[in-house]
């Protein structure tokens, strides 16, 4: 629709102008704090791009070679891939669990609620509930393989199954929760016509699936899939901070975490915003491309 | 400008009618104790007002660092593990002044050993109320079960383990651990005379020929004979909850659990100090708490006259079920309000006389963070020991230096 | 005669049998991944009702752990007596009433807030043609992409500058416009067909008139889902109230909760039955939402 410029900004204003006003106002000094050096107490001194060498820069290592200033950091940068990597699983099953909760079916409205739940259900308590499930010796999941007996892994005690386990814990947290709601309500807007359009073509279960519902709800799972990434990158700190305190040996670091023990732990201010706008540009260049290569294939 | 207006600066200040203290505190226990100390203080100064700002758990340092950084109105706070942190950055106000100002307030009657842990070149930045430290628990069921003698207060750390590894089971024909002889998950480098930091606060301390050794010994504890429990493993027990549930033979138990475990295990054990190290000596982990005067405080004067009641016998007293009192003359009435069973509580007034706090030096957390890692690498044996402590002494070190060249004007 | 075989084969039996076992089926499934989704809410409910008091532990002959270490895996999760007192203690012990009052209060008025600034700004940028909206709306989603961690001084400051720390201005008002709701509106506003808005414009309404009288009321879904977001969201917000509240009548639930917290341990009991009562609004504002879903209108016949 064509406007004149001053009805569009009629309706942004009070969204926009709010959003500046408490928003905008903090990230942007948190950015430039980028280039100082601040340790809380003192006053920010102006450190050019030092911030961002110690984060991201390279050197010439003693023998040679050419090695990065802070290895750490790129491990913790993989550790936050690795956890993005949860979110395709979730969405399939959210959107599963959605198209089922979505049928008539005795009780639907108390499973809606049942599979609600752990997403509301929040706080210290259930992240140590959590990790006595993963205790290898006494827990609830290695209790119930050794009934079977099967010997589990050692869970959060180990490099390679730490993260696997945090995101079978983000997994049961977030497939029935918000994600669930939002394909609910899509699946609402769906025509109902448009199934028995195609099931008058012959179409089965799974071809419905594929040819009705999923071109559907794509507008919603671009959401979901944006917004996925956006809080996947700035993931992991709760659990990390509750549970694991970033380990074994940085396993579960991830860059949101890092930012936090920078800061708040080790009183480097300055290193923590420009690993902030590290990661900004990071989560900035991915929802690009997602706006440009899976924005063309919503339909609307 | 954006940056001006966000960040420090002077911030107006509002000539206010009546002095107004505003102080930074946890919660819970400590709560009812600030209230109290502060209906002490009103009494003696009416017309000063008192604003408690209270945050339980976790998040107080996080609460207490934006407002420090925000330099928002705050006169006291309460600092525990974390006094260095504040301290080393120049946030917190000397108290030496007041102190000779104040005849009247004696602080040789407080501990001098864990009053030092508050002094930094001649200046005192806080008063402690009280201190915490580990002791031995053990259960003395499972010890006559096993027919073993039940630790004394001399014995060794060689004693220890051997009782460890009779009172370690496993699942028949697994390695699954059945009952835990030692709810630890490491052996302490203090009873191999080491330490993280070296006096000087440039030098790592975990070399040499010895920690090599506390090295693999940890390490074949840990794999070969698992007596030893990995750290998130005991934790997800909710580390007592096994003693309690008899599944644990012997704990490290804190003076602030020290309390909950009298009230509620259903069955007999005891106090003892940790063992005697490899060098002849005992040696133990400490830490205090206590409170200062934050250096942009409004009303220095009368912040002090408050710090002391929040520091007092009375005070102490009320803290008692959480640390053991700082003031001398409280330490038998501390033994009084724990008595028997279990036996053995004034081994943590002996644990007192020879524990050390963390180094309060500004890198604390960032070099305790980096040998964390090295060791975790060690422990889950994905480096050998050597590559791990060669590799820790590069990386502190040089954080170590980079803070010292930083003190530098 | 030859009949269309689809008639057909929906009305046999072999097939409407081989339809029912598929259903009874997955209904089992969801019935079973339902009870593990409760495991952790029963243990809240569980550890609610056990007691700290020593004296009637030894009375009761019961541990006072939170965690079961035995193989009574499911056996431990209840005492043996339930203490239903841990409920009125929770009010009894800190002002809980007032927290409760101050969340419903900011939660409720933060999620009024968005829906209208959020509903509006969505419009805008799902239907309106104005150079550079994608980029525009591309650096508004940016503001989500920078951890709070770094932006809790400023805030701070900012809003201590202003002179709002302590205030229930500062808890709600800067909740009131999210990023988050505008993209979520846009997104279901982008699937509404505008045939409708095209029809009424050829009626001579104009932009509000469309966006109050036709976008508005098909959106009865998006708004209720938004509804339910922000409400959430707000109620279990820790870190804001955390920044933004010093005085005890200001607090919020989940800042309020943590009254149960000591320096070094935890009254679990009352913490979980706190905890358990912060969750029955959430539960009350999913059930009503739900409504809405069921209720709302469904765009028939123009699309497809």
């Amino acid at each position: 629709m064509k406007v004149r410029p001053w009805v569009a900004t009629l309706f942004l204003a009070p969204n926009l102008l709010g959003f500046l006003a408490f928003t905008l106002v903090p990230i942007v000094a948190s950015l430039l704090l980028a280039f100082y050096s601040w340790d809380l107490f003192g006053s920010p001194r102006f450190v050019g791009l030092e911030n961002f060498r110690d984060l991201v820069g390279f050197q010439w290592s003693a023998e040679g070679g050419l090695t990065a200033v802070n290895p750490r950091f790129w491990y913790y940068l993989f550790n936050t891939l690795f956890l993005i990597l949860g979110l395709p699983v979730t969405m399939l099953g959210s959107l599963g669990l959605a198209c089922l909760l979505h049928r008539r079916l005795y009780g639907r409205d108390l499973f809606r609620l049942i599979y609600f739940l752990p997403s509301i259900v929040s706080g210290v308590g259930i992240y140590l509930l959590w990790k006595w499930i993963f205790q290898p010796d006494y827990g609830l999941i290695n209790a119930l393989l050794w009934k079977v007996g099967i010997e589990g892994p050692r869970w959060l005690e180990s490099t390679l199954w730490a993260k696997p386990a945090l995101m079978l814990m983000g997994f049961w947290g977030s497939v029935g929760g918000m994600n669930v709601v939002l394909y609910l309500a899509a699946l609402q807007n769906v025509n109902p016509e448009l199934y028995e359009a195609a099931e008058i073509d012959g179409a089965g279960g799974w071809r419905q699936f594929w040819a009705v519902t999923w071109p559907m709800v794509s507008p919603t799972s671009f959401f979901i899939l944006i917004m996925g990434i956006i809080n996947g990158f700035q993931g992991g700190f709760e659990a990390a901070y509750v549970m694991t305190r970033g380990g074994p040996a940085g396993a579960t670091t991830t860059l949101n975490y890092y930012i936090y023990e920078t800061g708040f732990e080790f009183f480097y201010m300055g290193r923590a915003s420009a690993a902030s706008w590290l990661l900004f540009v990071m989560v900035m260049i991915f929802t690009w491309i997602n706006w440009k290569v899976a924005g063309n294939k919503v339909h609307y | 400008m954006l940056l001006a207006f966000c960040f420090p600066g002077c911030a107006p200040v509002k000539e206010e009618e009546r002095p107004r203290l505003v102080v930074l505190t946890t919660g819970g226990t400590i709560r009812k104790a600030v209230d109290a100390a502060i209906d002490a203080f009103q009494a003696e100064h009416p017309g000063v007002e008192v604003e408690v700002v209270s945050t339980p758990g976790k998040d107080y340092y996080k609460k207490s660092l934006t407002m420090l950084a925000g330099r928002a109105h705050v006169d006291l706070l309460w600092l525990g593990q974390g006094f260095g942190m504040f301290a080393s950055r120049g946030a917190l106000l000397d108290l030496e002044p007041f102190l000779k100002a104040d005849p009247a307030f004696d602080l040789a009657a407080y501990q001098e050993r864990v009053v030092g842990w508050y002094r930094s070149a001649g200046a005192l930045f806080g008063v402690p109320y009280g201190v915490d430290t580990l002791c031995l628990a053990y259960n003395s069921e499972l010890f006559d079960a096993a027919a073993l003698p039940y630790p004394s207060a001399d014995w060794t750390l060689e004693e220890m383990l051997a009782s460890a590894r009779r009172l370690t089971r496993f699942h028949p024909g697994s390695r699954r651990v059945l009952q835990v002889g030692l709810g630890f998950s490491e052996l302490d480098f203090r009873y191999y005379g080491l330490s993280l930091i070296e006096p000087g606060e440039a030098r790592f301390g975990l070399q040499g020929p010895r920690a090599l050794e506390w090295m693999e010994d940890q390490l074949r504890l840990l794999h070969e004979e698992r007596i030893l429990q990995r750290g998130t493993e005991l934790e997800a027990m909710d580390r007592l909850t096994g003693f309690h549930q008899q599944q644990v033979a012997m704990v490290a138990l804190a003076t602030w659990e020290l309390q909950e475990m009298r009230q509620r295990a259903p069955f007999r054990w005891g106090l003892v100090d940790l063992p005697m190290g490899k060098d002849g000596k005992r040696q133990g982990w400490a830490s205090s708490a206590g409170f200062s005067i934050a250096k942009g405080s409004r009303h220095p004067q009368l912040a002090w006259e408050l710090l002391k009641h929040l520091t007092n016998a009375s005070f102490q007293r009320q803290m008692m079920g959480q640390t053991i009192p700082v003031l001398k003359e409280l330490r038998k009435e501390y033994l009084a309000v724990h008595p028997a069973p279990p036996e053995g509580v004034e081994a943590y007034l002996r644990m007192v006389e020879v524990s050390e706090p963390n180094p309060r030096i500004a890198a604390f957390p960032e070099v305790e963070a980096e040998w964390n890692y090295w060791k975790e690498r060690a422990f889950l044996r994905q480096i050998p020991p050597q590559e791990a402590l060669s590799k820790a002494k590069m990386n502190i070190e040089r954080i170590l230096a980079l803070h010292h060249d930083s003190k530098k004007p | 005669m030859a009949r269309e075989p689809y008639l057909c084969d929906i009305r046999s039996p072999r097939v409407r049998a081989w339809e029912i076992a598929k259903r009874t089926f997955l209904w089992l499934l969801l019935l079973v991944c339902g009870v593990s989704m409760l495991y952790p809410l029963l243990w809240m409910v569980g550890t609610s009702l056990k007691t700290v008091d020593p004296a009637l532990l030894l009375q009761e002959g019961e541990s006072s752990s939170i965690f079961s270490t035995g193989s009574h895996l499911l056996a431990d999760l209840f005492p043996k007596v339930f203490h239903w007192e841990n409920y009125r203690a929770v009010f009894e012990e800190v002002p809980f009433g007032r927290y409760f009052f101050n969340s419903l209060l900011v939660a409720l008025s933060v999620t009024v807030g968005q829906l209208v600034t959020c509903s509006l700004a969505a419009y805008a940028f799902s239907r309106f043609e104005f150079p550079g909206r994608d980029r525009w709306f591309l650096c508004y989603l940016a503001t989500l992409m920078v951890p709070t961690t770094v932006t809790l001084i400023p805030t701070f400051i900012l809003l201590s500058r202003l002179g709002l720390i302590d205030t229930y201005f500062a808890l709600i008002v800067p909740g009131m416009f999210s990023a988050y709701g505008t993209f979520m509106l846009r997104q279901f506003f982008m699937g509404i067909p505008r045939e409708l808005e095209e029809a009424a414009a050829i009626d001579g309404c104009g932009p509000f008139t469309i966006y109050w009288r036709v976008i508005l009321p098909l959106s009865g879904p998006a708004l209720a889902t938004l509804g339910i977001f922000s409400f959430l969201g707000n109620w279990q917000n820790l870190l804001g109230p955390l920044v933004k509240i010093n005085r005890d009548e200001l607090k919020t639930l989940p800042l309020g909760i943590l009254n149960f917290v000591d320096l070094n341990s935890a009254n679990w009991p009352l913490l979980m039955a706190a905890s358990l009562i912060s969750i029955l609004p959430m539960v009350l504002i999913f059930l009503l939402g739900q409504r809405f879903f069921v209720s709302g209108v469904r765009l028939g016949g123009v699309k497809g």
